[in-house]
């Protein structure tokens, strides 16, 4: 199945398949996780990441137990501080 | 020891400048800038005093570390009774001006009574003098008052903080701006120097400043260097800016949009981080120019950038072809989503004339789109407007009205009053998006509870900078644990608030990293511990001086619609601010009674009964 991935604010290229802008999908087994897919990802460590799921957000310690269905849209961005 | 150990006192009313020793006790218990400047304002000013008359007091304060080579050392802050709030105003700045004041041989300015006729002053190292400043740069922009002092004393190399026009015209939330594009933005700091008839202070400094222990001092700060060098946050910052907020709010549904109304904004590809650096059209050029940093500063947060010269905000006007203080997130937001904008240009446009004659961004911003709920509602018309029409989305009526606030000009006079004024005289008090009259900045409390909670309690009313529940707040939407993480990080920031160094530097250094550095620099005894009792001090001295004024608890609130109206779309859809849940932890944990006042035991350990 597709998950559309949205990147916001994360350093570094692009993951391979992703435009400029952070956009892209990633295909996933059935029963696959968020955190399989934070994996898959290999993003720029050093700093926690925020994950929603279809704008809802899931703490990174249900990560390994939220499953993805077809079609979710996950958004990443690190969990940046304002001024 | 790197407080220079003295005050410099300048009576307008008398014309008299005279120079204090510090107190060194002070220091001790409040560090320096933030801390030590609330405390002589405490001392020495009525809580009552109306902010525009002569006995209010506007102090302009450095900290130890302002002027050394520690990371970011070149904060100074602006300590009054707010004109916007009628509480405690502290408004930050950095530049450098500050570290100039510093090397010119002074930890603060005290600034008291008012001059019979425009002055500025003029600080060179020990000598401090006021010379008139009408028919010379009254009545100018801040840009045109420190070209003409740089020029009349033949030295570009003076620093100066300044007010516009709009300072001088009394617009209430006019701000004190310095190297052009930094401000000490909040609050109507800059209503406060007007109402003084002080345009500029311009100062000169030839001296260093001096550590207690160089050598750990620079074991400490090279240190702290190697940590916040490679630390993701700094690249961001320098790389993308606070601009990278803007798509990570709007993702969350916590992007203040339409006075609030929306949470998200369907627009933020015109006036996001890629929308500044992407290439024009019309001229194949890009907003964005370049970043820039501060005095001492290793992040370069700062942007640069340069107005479409093809675009309507500057047709036939001089002055906006250069390079100029380019858009950071809570200008960006303000003169954005707040007030349904998606054009780039036009936003550059307002925060230029922002800067140009001193107004704050964030209350502009918020006051205009009050402004827009008043006339989409109908409560007022362009007969009140004086034709102008002030529809959300109206990069127009941004532009038109950023120039009439900046003059007190026809309805710009109503606006430059702020948005809890302005909603009062039309019968609307609910449309004003503020906490204690101060205007909200770029995040929604329905999406982050702990910025809802930390909004309420702020001493200077709405406020981002005074506690930081970033991260747990986009972790996920609750209220458990933020009123122990809001009254932490309210400590913690007052710290480093007093401390000369900007608040950047806490994504990558904890406690113990500015201890290290204020140790070698104070002549020790400075621990982790001590830094966050200190701001624990602050913290409740000034909200004793706010209840002094006359506040209560029933000033620690939000707006109605962020208490009772559920945020339409987003993480946080379906929720409102849960206050009422966080309020009495909070106030359990500060050691304040059921009304928010601090306990005489809180008081007796703080040193404040």
């Amino acid at each position: 199945m597709k998950i559309r991935v949205k990147l916001i604010s994360v350093q570094g290229p692009p993951p391979p398949g992703f435009d400029k802008d952070g956009n892209g999908a990633l295909e996933a087994a059935q029963g696959a996780t968020l955190g399989d897919l934070l994996e898959r990802l290999e993003l720029p460590g050093h700093e926690p990441y925020v994950t929603l799921i279809n704008g809802e957000p899931v703490p990174q310690d249900r990560r390994s137990a939220r499953t993805v269905c077809t079609d979710d849209t996950l958004t990443i961005f690190p969990s940046i501080k304002g001024g | 020891m790197a407080w220079q150990g003295k005050v410099l006192r300048v009576n307008l009313t008398t014309g008299k400048c005279s120079s204090e020793m510090l107190n060194r006790d002070w220091a001790q218990a409040y560090l320096g800038q933030r801390g030590l400047a609330s405390r002589y304002l405490a001392a020495e000013v009525d809580p009552k005093v109306d902010p525009l008359a002569p006995a209010n007091k506007l102090i302009l304060a450095t900290g130890p570390l302002t002027g050394t080579m520690a990371s970011t050392g070149g904060r100074y802050s602006t300590v009054t009774k707010g004109a916007l709030t009628d509480a405690i105003a502290c408004s930050n700045a950095g530049g450098y001006f500050g570290a100039e004041l510093k090397m010119a041989g002074w930890d603060m300015v005290i600034l008291e009574g008012r001059s019979k006729k425009p002055v500025y002053l003029l600080i060179r190292d020990s000598k401090a003098e006021l010379l008139n400043a009408e028919g010379f740069i009254w009545g100018c922009s801040t840009w045109e008052t420190e070209d003409r002092i740089r020029a009349r004393h033949q030295d570009p190399a003076i620093r100066t903080a300044v007010i516009g026009v709009a300072g001088e015209v009394g617009v209430r939330f006019a701000c004190i701006v310095n190297d052009r594009d930094r401000a000490a933005g909040r609050s109507g700091v800059g209503a406060v120097m007007g109402s003084k008839r002080l345009k500029a202070v311009a100062v000169r400094g030839s001296h260093g400043v001096n550590v207690a222990q160089p050598k750990a001092f620079m074991k400490a700060v090279t240190a702290a260097r190697r940590k916040l060098d490679p630390h993701p946050s700094r690249t961001r910052l320098a790389t993308i800016g606070t601009m990278a907020m803007m798509d990570v709010t709007n993702a969350y549904g916590a992007l203040p949009t339409r006075n609030c109304r929306d949470v998200q904004f369907e627009g933020t590809d015109g006036i996001n981080a890629q929308a500044m650096r992407a290439k024009r059209a019309s001229d194949g050029r890009s907003n964005l120019v370049t970043n820039k940093a501060c005095f001492g500063c290793t992040i370069g947060c700062g942007r640069v950038a340069r107005i479409d010269p093809n675009h309507f905000s500057v047709a036939g006007k001089e002055g906006y072809s250069g390079a100029i203080g380019g858009l950071e997130y809570e200008s960006a937001f303000a003169l954005g989503p707040m007030v349904g904008v998606d054009d780039i240009e036009a936003a550059t446009y307002a925060q230029a004339i922002c800067n140009e004659q001193g107004m704050d961004t964030i209350s502009f911003g918020g006051t205009l789109a009050a402004a827009m709920e008043l006339f989409e509602t109908g409560a007022i018309t362009e007969k009140v407007t004086g034709g102008l029409t002030l529809t959300f989305g109206s990069a127009d009526a941004l532009v038109q009205a950023v120039e009439l606030t900046a003059r007190a000009e026809g309805f710009g006079k109503d606006l430059g009053t702020g948005s809890r004024r302005l909603t009062r005289k039309y019968g609307h008090p609910e449309f004003s998006m503020s906490v204690k009259g101060q205007e909200f900045p770029g995040y929604d409390g329905r999406a982050m509870q702990g910025m809802a909670l930390g909004y309420a309690t702020s001493n200077r009313g709405a406020c981002h900078l005074r506690a930081s529940p970033f991260t747990d707040d986009f972790s996920a939407i609750r209220t458990k644990g933020k009123a122990e993480i809001v009254k932490d990080t309210q400590d913690l920031v007052a710290a480093i608030d007093s401390s000369g160094l900007c608040l950047f530097t806490h994504n990558a250094w904890d406690m113990d990293d500015y201890a290290k550095q204020l140790d070698a620099a104070c002549g020790g005894g400075w621990t982790a511990e001590r830094l966050l009792e200190v701001g624990e001090r602050i913290w409740n001295l000034e909200r004793q001086f706010n209840l002094a004024t006359g506040m209560t608890a029933a000033d620690d609130t939000l707006p109605d619609r962020i208490l009772k109206e559920v945020a339409k779309t987003g993480a946080g859809k379906g929720r409102v601010a849960d206050l009422g849940v966080m309020l009495p932890e909070y106030y359990r944990l500060r050691g304040w009674d059921g009304k928010g006042v601090p306990g005489a035991k809180t008081l007796r350990r703080l040193g404040l009964y």
